[in-house]
């Protein structure tokens, strides 16, 4: 249960992203979690690797001798890891292809152009935030309403929520069974009220919503109150 | 090379029946995997539902129909008729399956008490749809409790808790002082009454649409930070009140539309 909620504080932690007592508390939940920490230690250390051995001056033989070395090095942790969580090991597998994507990429610029490879951190970036939105959308998915609760929960401290995502809140809205969840993902939503999409999808939820507590919320958010 | 594969078993067991009111039903479920802390979900859809942690092993279930009305009996509604006819259906059915006990409980006319006994490490996901309220007492697992006609009470809860309470207030006892997950409590039409350890740590989200907010922790509440607007022809600001209780933590959201929300400090000694 603690390791689901820390995934999302580590691929936060990894984008640097996480500060004060988030922070704090990821590094108290590390210091007691074994299999957490190994996956922090293997996903730092590629984060790292992708930000340092990137040449200014590209070795094509070296880049490829790299990669290998890091699949190898992957399939070998693969291989000897302790047994995980099957969420933590969707995201590791996923991480896996974004980061041989990144590598890929990077590659792909090296062959090609003799600048920097800074681009190719951002694209990783980029990469890292779709996959956060991806886990968003898995995570609406899971049966434990804490689950949820913690996925929306998060999707409201994202800076941008891409239209996949907002869907998948507005689905939740429109869904989930959970007074708490459609509350907060409402709540996630609310930020985005200029979004026609957004606010056509908060209209068809207010028409189907049992809960006061809800239909009140979304039609505060639309301007559409009754009791002015 | 030898290998062992441990195939897991699943212990399911179901009962189901229709009796005559004031018959008990009390039925035991054992854990597939007793070394690990397992799960209650179900509903009741007429009738509360009350779960007791204890420290034994198995899941106790126990269903009291009330007592209904006695053989022809009729409710007189007008001087010719036509006469209310009464009904004692009753269908209850559980099972056991990985861990898992899942219950459903109808009675179309005679609303039922359905008792838990659980260990106290087991989550807990139960809705009474009608007629009924819950309470949750002495277990440690997570807590996502519906109830849409009545009340809420939970007491010795250590972990998060999910409650909505339709038609009544909810009444809950913490004894932790942090959640790894967040917690989340909305009423309609009553008062939200919270109880945590002086050491609590979290943040806190609350707003009463319709009444009042008192704490006895020391809070510095702030307004919520987001201006929403809405086809930039309004504009909404965010009416939730925040406040970081000691070092802050996991979200802990208070929402009642009709109602009080009260948190007391508890003095460690209840």
């Amino acid at each position: 249960m603690g390791c689901e909620r820390n995934l999302d504080r580590l691929l936060s932690s990894l984008l640097g992203e996480l500060d004060g007592e988030d922070a704090r508390r990821f590094e108290r939940h590390l210091a007691a979690c074994a299999p957490c920490r190994l996956e922090r230690d293997r996903m730092l250390g590629i984060w790292e690797r992708l930000g340092t051995e990137l040449p200014a001056a590209p070795d094509r033989a070296a880049l490829d001798a790299r990669f290998e070395r890091m699949v190898e090095a992957y399939a070998a942790g693969v291989r000897t890891s302790a047994r995980v969580p099957a969420r933590m090991a969707r995201v590791r597998r996923a991480f896996q292809v974004a980061a041989a994507l990144a590598v890929g990429l990077a590659l792909g610029v090296a062959a090609h152009r003799p600048a920097p490879d800074v681009p190719a951190i951002a694209d990783l970036t980029a990469e890292i935030r779709a996959l956060r939105q991806e886990l968003l959308t898995t995570s609406l998915q899971l049966d434990s309403t804490f689950g949820r609760l913690r996925a929306v929960q998060h999707a409201q401290e994202m800076e941008v929520l891409d239209p996949a995502a907002r869907r998948a809140l507005l689905d939740a809205l429109r869904h989930d069974p959970s007074v708490s969840v459609r509350l907060a993902a409402l709540d996630a939503l609310a930020r985005f009220a200029d979004d026609p999409t957004v606010v056509a999808g908060l209209r068809r939820a207010r028409g189907r919503e049992s809960a006061p507590v809800v239909r009140d919320s979304i039609a505060e958010i639309l301007g559409e109150t009754d009791d002015i | 090379m030898t290998r062992r594969i441990a195939l897991p078993i699943a212990l399911t067991m179901v009962f189901s029946g229709a009796v005559a009111a004031a018959e008990t039903f009390e039925h035991r479920f054992e854990w597939s995997n007793p070394s690990r802390p397992g799960s209650v979900v179900g509903f009741v859809a007429n009738g509360g539902i009350s779960v007791v942690g204890y420290d034994g092993d198995a899941v106790v279930l126990e269903v009291r129909p009330h007592r209904g009305p006695e053989p022809g009996a009729v409710e007189e509604r007008a001087d010719r008729g036509p006469w209310r006819l009464p009904q004692w259906g009753l269908d209850v059915a559980a099972h056991e399956d990985q861990n898992v006990v899942t219950f459903s409980c109808r009675s179309p006319e005679q609303p039922v008490e359905l008792l838990l006994r659980v260990p106290r490490p087991t989550s807990i996901r139960v809705r009474s749809d009608g007629g009924g309220d819950l309470r949750v007492e002495g277990v440690h697992g997570p807590l996502d409790l519906t109830a849409a006609e009545g009340g809420i009470s939970v007491s010795g809860a250590m972990g998060p808790l999910v409650a909505d309470a339709r038609n009544g207030g909810v009444v809950a006892r913490f004894e932790a002082s942090r959640f790894e997950l967040p917690t989340s409590i909305t009423a309609l039409d009553g008062n939200i009454d919270v109880s945590f350890p002086p050491d609590l740590s979290a943040l806190l989200k609350l707003r009463a649409d319709h009444g009042r907010i008192y704490s006895d922790f020391a809070l510095e509440p702030r307004p919520g930070p987001i201006e929403r607007r809405a086809e930039g022809s309004s504009l909404y600001l965010d009416k939730y009140t925040l406040a970081t209780v000691n070092e802050g933590g996991e979200q802990i959201l208070l929402r009642t539309l009709s109602g009080d929300i009260t948190i007391h400090r508890s003095s460690g000694e209840e």
